[in-house]
């Protein structure tokens, strides 16, 4: 499903990010990104859908590689969720930001309309279609900005810290939500309990490489790496 | 504009000074009478002293200068409006046009002055913080408020670059296509798109503002503007002035003589 190959790149002032990440994600599987904040977590996933590119390596997705020509087709593939639910969401009203990606992809209205009610009743978010996104609660725009990309039906979804912020409430239903989604997923966080209910894989990164590559049940028991990964 | 200074300002340099110095060349150039060439011409040499002795680079404040060429560009048409002897004509649209010689005096000059202008600005701002020219601009009794305006204007000018980026890269993000189906709607669903964008950047602008007043508040403000105490001018400040002043004075009295 997801193959990056000796995956390299520099921020525009020189600062390494990431230093030759190797990684296989099998389809269905869904793995937890962990690491320090500046472990270049965030900056990885933004290579997913071809917002950044690398200074060398390479990203296959589906068998299709992220390049410039592919990008339209690989953003239809990889649902790309940043932190800030506020970066994800630009239109006026919750039904316009969920309708967008399919609406672009040139889907009948019809077709558009069935998708954001299924994405909307994935996250728990039906009747809410046209609410303003900037007057619902931290917990419902973040659910608001999964279903965004959800309503585009992607292969891979690519999550930037889905729990930060949210109450224990909404984490709890987040962590509910992420265990019955079907897609292949690789999700940013430091949030050690979702990392136990949702991913039985977790992939450690420490200063741009990949530090640990195993059993969430594994990594989660060894509290002496735990410690030094800086992850408790 | 620190971001985009190439020559770190220096201790030596107050603020005030350059302030004043750049707003007096300006004030010099448009006193100068259309066709004081030699006034001109050593204003020019004068500035791009400056420029080079404060190593800012002149082909850089040349390439910046550009962008006041559309300006200045429509002093052109006082070639065609002031009377004097007929330099050249031509026709447009069956309308004879003549340039007069009084008229491509006047336009070159204030091509020349607007030229010469932006690059003291830029100077200016090459070689001055955002901070110093707000002090600058207190100094010169500019009203508080206009300046706490202009401070916070600059303060999140690029916080709001910075979120019309991310949306921007939202967007970008959603923008795919599936094999078989046209992409991309059409242009007036992308510009309604766009629009729609706008006015969110807008709703988020006007209630950080909210949040950012609600700040101030709890800090103490009373709608009177704070401006930090200004330090006296010292000695090498004021010979700067003068030196400044006498250039001025020089550049008036050469174009009248």
């Amino acid at each position: 499903m997801l193959t990056i190959t000796n995956l390299s790149y520099a921020y525009p002032d020189g600062t390494p990010a990431l230093r030759g990440i190797d990684l296989v994600v099998a389809a269905g599987e869904k793995v937890a990104l962990l690491g320090v904040n500046g472990a270049g977590k965030s900056t990885l996933l933004l290579h997913l859908n071809g917002t950044l590119r690398p200074a060398s390596g390479a990203i296959v997705v589906d068998g299709l590689p992220v390049t410039a020509q592919n990008l339209r087709q690989i953003r239809a593939r990889v649902g790309l969720v940043f932190q800030d639910p506020d970066d994800q969401l630009f239109s006026p009203t919750v039904f316009d930001d969920v309708a967008f990606g399919p609406l672009y992809m040139g889907l009948a209205p019809a077709e558009v309309d069935q998708r954001v009610q299924q994405a909307l009743q994935a996250v728990g978010m039906t009747g809410y279609e046209q609410r303003p996104p900037h007057r619902l609660s931290l917990g419902q725009r973040k659910r608001v900005a999964l279903a965004t990309v959800l309503a585009m039906q992607p292969s891979l979804l690519a999550l930037d810290e889905p729990s930060a912020g949210l109450d224990p409430r909404a984490r709890r239903e987040l962590s509910e939500l992420l265990r019955t989604l079907p897609q292949t997923m690789l999700v940013s966080t430091h949030d050690l309990a979702l990392v136990a209910d949702v991913f039985p894989r977790s992939i450690v990164l420490a200063e741009g490489r990949v530090v640990a590559d195993e059993a969430t049940s594994s990594l989660l028991a060894d509290h002496d790496r735990l410690w030094q990964y800086g992850l408790i | 504009m620190a971001d985009t200074a190439t020559a770190e300002p220096t201790a030596a340099d107050d603020g005030r000074v350059k302030t004043w110095l750049a707003l007096g060349f300006i004030f010099t150039l448009a006193w100068l009478p259309a066709g004081a060439w030699d006034a001109l011409i050593m204003a020019a040499l004068a500035l791009w002293f400056v420029i080079g002795w404060k190593r800012i680079g002149l082909w850089m404040i040349w390439r910046r200068s550009l962008i006041a060429w559309p300006f200045a560009l429509a002093a052109l048409t006082l070639a065609i409006a002031r009377p004097g002897a007929p330099v050249f004509q031509f026709t447009i649209g069956g309308q004879a046009i003549t340039a007069t010689d009084a008229g491509m005096v006047a336009a070159a000059t204030v091509m020349a002055k607007s030229w010469l202008s932006v690059q003291a600005m830029l100077t200016l701002i090459a070689t001055t913080h955002f901070s110093e020219l707000l002090t600058a601009l207190a100094a010169l009794r500019l009203p508080p408020v206009l300046i706490l305006i202009l401070g916070m204007a600059y303060r999140y000018l690029f916080i709001l670059q910075e979120e019309a980026l991310r949306m921007l890269r939202a967007r970008d993000s959603r923008s795919a296509s599936i094999p078989g189906q046209p992409a991309g709607r059409n242009l007036f669903w992308r510009a309604t798109i766009t629009g729609r964008m706008v006015g969110t950047l807008f709703i988020r602008a006007y209630e950080r503002s909210e949040r950012i007043y609600a700040a101030m508040l709890a800090r103490g403000y009373d709608g009177r503007p704070v401006t930090a105490t200004q330090p006296p001018l010292r000695p090498t400040d004021y010979f700067a002035l003068i030196g400044g002043g006498i250039v001025c004075v020089s550049l008036i009295v050469i174009a009248y003589i």
